[in-house]
């Protein structure tokens, strides 16, 4: 992350973020850590997992896990539609790197945002725990949540998951 | 002994006589029973001894083969060791077949033993004897054995047959064959032995040769005695002994050729057999040629013995059956002549019925008039037809008895009888008068003597009947032809007779034996007669004033007489008042009346006529009262009868208008028929009309639906360009992704990617817009297809209604064809009634002309019974006055209202009836009808 930023300094002050919809919410993701972004397809499932991992899909030879964002967050369920996506992410725990599907309702955009327009992230929150939210962007008409997906992702508890889904493998 | 068969009955008697016939006939059948029988039992031994003989031959014959074989081991030719077992073995068995056939005649039984021991001495002895004695040891045997042949013929009687064909044939079965075998047998196994020798050193010569000699002609006399059986044979039963008297020929020619054959080696062999030429194969070919002779033998043998068997079984058999038959037939003979026997007896028991003498006893007693002798009833034959000749005879003479008893009877009755009777024999000689006819004739003799001065009542009897004819052959022919009885009377002088004539026959045979003739004198009777009838006759013309002279009758005549006056002279008084009654009725007096002194019928017949005038004046009194009151009547019809003709008229009128109103109806109906079938056409335009629009309606619908799918069509593509444009989206992002992980180097390519992903997004955008477009366009189309739809619908209901409609229409169309239809009859019902109305007119003019006549009429009948008027003395009479004055004053106000109430014309012609009715009728009554009818006529005129 440090390395990223790094660069990030190095070369313009200015980052990417694809922000994407859970309902009515924006969220924003560092690009750098986006593999693909892909329609919904249904993975395949796997018995005795937590509800949130829909299953696991195969990705550059891989197993990778799906996780629903929502049920993540604890919101009501939504329908899968033709607009749902899956954004395949990088997650990284004690410099090991892990690739993971989050589901969302919607892909948004593409959002240069220079450091300096990256506030604080709230002290308040009801819906969140706000430690996998860096910060917040303030935009012309709405807001958008940053996430920091390493610990969004709890790497401990997925990272079994993965080691279990490798050794089932 | 004839005592004995004195006392024994007749059928006795004759049965005795067929037992004793029997018994000597069973006897005779017995006997002869036997000798067949025994003739039987003779054959069945025959029978044993042919089978036991050929038994014997296959002895003979395996004893002689070896022999024959053992004379050749015993030459030193061991091949035939095995042929001389074998023969053995054959006539063991032949022995032993032959034991069991002796065990089945024990009579002829022994020998098997004998030969079977003497056989096993010589089996057991055969390999230490030299061959001269082996060969003369089974010859010997062999010689036993055709010995006891002809023993076994001689013991079963074989050799004793009476029947010619079986002698020749059990001859040569039992000497002919035996020995031409034997002989052949040992001519063959000498002369073999000898003709072999001719090859040897020892070598042959013609003396010994000739050893054959004597055995040749020894089968040649054997053959000659075969010769001579089948020549016996041919006469007795040539086809039967057919195989037999063939092989004897066949043996015969076989053995003489073997014969010279021998003759022909012993001449020529020495010489050979010294020269060395000899074929050695010689003695081998003459001893297959001597076993070639000796089959041929032994065939006929065997064949003949088969023969003999068999007929000797199968005549056996006969015998046996016959004598079967003979008992069958002795015991059916018995029965039947004891039968007949019992039958004869029996006949004869119920043809007499009892024993001869008996017989004679009984009818010597009916010939000396004994017919009380005692005859026991229930028997038959002679006896009964006595008993019955008894008994005829007794009810006979019972019956002569009562006969004589019944004539005498007659006799007295015939004496005493009041009619008077004569009675003449067959010649017509009177034989007897009994006295009733002596009375007659004695009462009558004066005035029979004025015609036949000669008679004499008392020296009647014996003369002849022609006395009271002037014809007697006429009588005497009408008497003898009589078939019943004949009436007629007799006029003697002023006698008057009836006689009753009728023949007197046999019974029996119809014969005549006399007449009888029954006299009544009717003298008196006549005379009455006469008198009565002129009475009478007179009576039937009318004429009651002839009377009967009474007083020259007497009794019942007279009283007969006084009574038939009495009876004319009342008839002729009443009549008498009958007619003047009568004659005053003419008159038109109904007062008078007849006397009612009259008894019975009489009195009847007054009182009738009296009452019958008293009721007629009643009548006469009602018909004139009801006459009056007929005219008033008639007054009213003919004032009803105006009425009437005035409602008549009144009613034409209004039919008249009631036919006016009915047409003017029936125009309008046809109006209306009119305009409901224009309705009709009109509403069925209407239907077709709204049938076109429904149909447009439904392609409309249809169109729209088009366009929907169309609709439908164009979202899915537009849904497949939002999802391109989606993917596109997905796409870019991902190339702004790689082109931010690129750094730098990536900026170019992130535009690009931005720029792709504004495309996208408008594209999406652009999609979307499009998409509620249509969808906003397919909910507007479906409103238009809904509300076609409805008006189809609407179109459908009222397309039904107008249908409805036009049905109704339709009905009223045809409601008004039937108005139209019924109006028409009404008004043809309309044109009836006017019709019927001018009728009634009619009728009631007629009614009025009817009243007049009918007034008419009355006043005739009032005129009528005026007549009786005249009498004027009874109650009736008193009456009548009133009525007559009555009368004109009716009929002067009676007819003038009938004339007025008519019209003229009616009136005229209703009068001029009356008056042709008046004229054409002329009352057949005299001058005051006349004064009647002249007082109508001037009525008329009034």
């Amino acid at each position: 992350m440090a390395l990223i930023e790094e660069n990030h300094e190095d070369n313009s002050q200015l980052k990417q973020f694809l922000t994407f919809r859970i309902g009515e919410d924006i969220y924003g993701l560092d690009i750098l850590r986006v593999r693909e972004i892909r329609g919904w397809n249904k993975p395949r499932e796997i018995p005795n997992l937590p509800a949130y991992i829909k299953g696991v899909i195969d990705f550059r030879g891989g197993i990778v896990p799906i996780i629903d964002l929502r049920l993540r967050f604890n919101l009501a369920k939504a329908n899968y539609d033709k607009e749902t996506v899956v954004i395949l992410v990088s997650v990284t725990q004690s410099d090991r790197e892990t690739i993971m599907g989050i589901v969302v309702d919607r892909v948004a955009d593409v959002m240069d945002v220079s450091a300096s327009d990256i506030k604080a992230r709230p002290n308040l929150g009801t819906k969140l725990d706000t430690r996998y939210l860096p910060g917040i962007v303030n935009r012309k008409d709405d807001m958008v949540l940053l996430v920091d997906v390493d610990k969004l992702l709890d790497p401990e508890t997925f990272g079994r998951v993965v080691e279990e889904l490798q050794d089932y493998e | 002994m004839k005592s004995f068969l004195g006392r024994l009955k007749v059928w006795q008697q004759v049965l005795l006589v067929a037992g004793l016939a029997l018994s000597i006939g069973v006897l005779l059948a017995i006997a002869q029973i036997s000798q067949l029988k025994a003739d039987a039992e003779r054959q069945r031994k025959a029978v044993g001894g042919a089978e036991l003989i050929a038994a014997l031959q296959p002895v003979q014959l395996n004893m002689a083969v070896h022999r024959g074989n053992t004379a050749l081991v015993k030459a030193g030719n061991t091949q035939s060791i095995a042929a001389a077992n074998a023969a053995a073995d054959s006539l063991e068995t032949a022995l032993a077949d032959l034991g069991k056939k002796e065990q089945a005649y024990p009579k002829l039984a022994g020998f098997h033993e004998r030969i079977s021991s003497a056989w096993r001495d010589l089996s057991g002895r055969v390999n230490s004897l030299d061959s001269a004695t082996s060969f003369r040891e089974h010859t010997q045997l062999i010689t036993e054995i055709r010995v006891h042949m002809m023993e076994l013929a001689q013991e079963s009687g074989l050799s004793r047959l009476p029947e010619d064909d079986l002698f020749y044939l059990q001859a040569g079965v039992v000497r002919g064959f035996p020995a031409t075998a034997e002989n052949l047998g040992v001519l063959r196994g000498r002369f073999s032995g000898l003709a072999q020798r001719a090859f040897t050193e020892q070598g042959v010569t013609a003396e010994e040769l000739a050893v054959a000699t004597p055995l040749m002609s020894e089968i040649r006399e054997v053959n000659v005695q075969l010769k001579s059986f089948s020549e016996h044979a041919q006469d007795a039963a040539p086809s039967l002994l057919a195989p037999y008297i063939q092989g004897i020929t066949r043996v015969i020619e076989q053995t003489q050729s073997l014969i010279r054959q021998t003759g022909s080696i012993q001449q020529s062999l020495p010489m050979q057999s010294v020269q060395g030429t000899a074929d050695p194969q010689l003695p081998r070919q003459y001893f297959s040629d001597a076993s070639d002779v000796i089959k041929t033998v032994v065939a006929a043998w065997n064949d003949s013995a088969s023969l003999l068997t068999t007929e000797l079984e199968r005549r056996a058999s006969q015998a046996e059956q016959f004598v079967m038959a003979v008992i069958a037939g002795v015991v059916i003979i018995t029965l039947l002549v004891a039968w007949i026997g019992y039958s004869v007896a029996d006949l004869l028991r119920r043809n007499l019925g009892a024993e001869p003498d008996e017989l004679e006893t009984v009818a010597r007693a009916i010939q000396g008039g004994n017919l009380d002798v005692n005859i026991e009833s229930g028997s038959t034959g002679v006896y009964e037809t006595l008993r019955e000749m008894r008994d005829q005879l007794r009810d006979n003479n019972q019956r002569l008895e009562e006969q004589l008893r019944s004539n005498s009877r007659i006799r007295q009755a015939v004496d005493n009888t009041s009619t008077s009777l004569m009675i003449a024999d067959e010649n017509f000689n009177i034989i007897y008068v009994n006295p009733a006819n002596m009375r007659v004739l004695t009462n009558q003799q004066d005035a029979i003597r004025s015609r036949l001065p000669e008679f004499d009542p008392a020296t009647l009897l014996g003369k002849n009947i022609d006395v009271f004819h002037k014809q007697p052959s006429h009588q005497r022919k009408l008497l003898s032809g009589l078939s019943e009885a004949y009436s007629t009377d007799l006029a003697l002088g002023d006698a008057r007779f009836n006689l009753t004539a009728n023949i007197i026959r046999d019974e029996d045979s119809n014969d005549i034996l006399g007449y009888v003739v029954e006299w009544k004198d009717q003298t008196a009777e006549v005379n009455a007669r006469e008198d009565i009838d002129r009475l009478v006759r007179a009576a039937n013309a009318g004429d009651f004033s002839t009377r009967m002279d009474a007083a020259s009758k007497e009794g019942f005549y007279r009283t007969l007489a006084e009574n038939l006056n009495d009876l004319v002279e009342i008839v002729d008084t009443v009549t008498d008042e009958i007619r003047d009654a009568m004659q005053a009725l003419a008159s038109g007096d109904l007062s008078a009346r007849l006397a009612v002194t009259h008894k019975g019928k009489f009195g009847e017949i007054a009182d009738a006529v009296n009452d019958g005038l008293g009721k007629m004046a009643g009548v006469v009194n009602e018909v004139v009262e009801a006459a009056e009151s007929t005219r008033a009547s008639s007054h009213e019809i003919s004032t009803g009868n105006r009425q009437l003709s005035e409602r008549t008229e009144k009613q034409s009128s209004n039919l008249e208008e009631t036919a006016s109103a009915v047409e003017e109806l029936t125009s309008n109906v046809r109006n209306t028929a009119d305009n409901a079938r224009q309705a009709d056409q009109l509403s069925a335009q209407a239907r077709d009309s709204a049938m076109a629009g429904g149909e447009v309606v439904k392609d409309t619908v249809n169109a729209i639906e088009e366009i929907s799918q169309s609709s439908d069509q164009i979202a899915e593509i537009i849904g497949v360009i939002d999802d391109i444009a989606f993917q596109t989206n997905l796409l870019a992002l991902n190339a702004s992704v790689e082109a931010a992980r690129a750094g730098d180097q990536g900026r170019g390519f992130a535009v690009v990617a931005t720029e792709v992903r504004n495309l996208a997004q408008r594209s999406a955008n652009s999609a979307r817009e499009i998409k509620d477009l249509i969808e906003d366009s397919l909910k507007r189309v479906k409103t238009g297809a809904e509300l076609a739809s409805k008006s189809g619908t609407n179109l459908q209901a009222i397309i039904g209604d107008v249908k409805k409609v036009s049905d109704l229409i339709s009905d009223i169309a045809a409601a008004t064809e039937e108005q139209s239809g019924g109006i028409e009859e009404v008004n043809r019902a309309i044109a009836e009634l006017d019709e019927i109305t001018q009728q009634n007119a009619a009728l009631a003019e007629e009614i009025a002309s009817a009243s007049e006549s009918a007034v008419e009429n009355t006043e005739m009948m009032g005129d009528a019974l005026a007549f009786f008027n005249g009498g004027g003395r009874t109650m009736g009479v008193s009456a009548r006055p009133s009525a007559l004055s009555a009368a004109p004053a009716h009929r002067d106000s009676a007819p003038a209202p009938v004339i007025s109430d008519i019209g003229g014309k009616s009136a005229s012609s209703a009068v001029s009836k009356s008056a042709t009715r008046a004229s054409a009728k002329p009352s057949p009554r005299p001058a005051a009808p006349d004064a009647d009818l002249d007082d109508s006529d001037d009525w008329e005129e009034f």
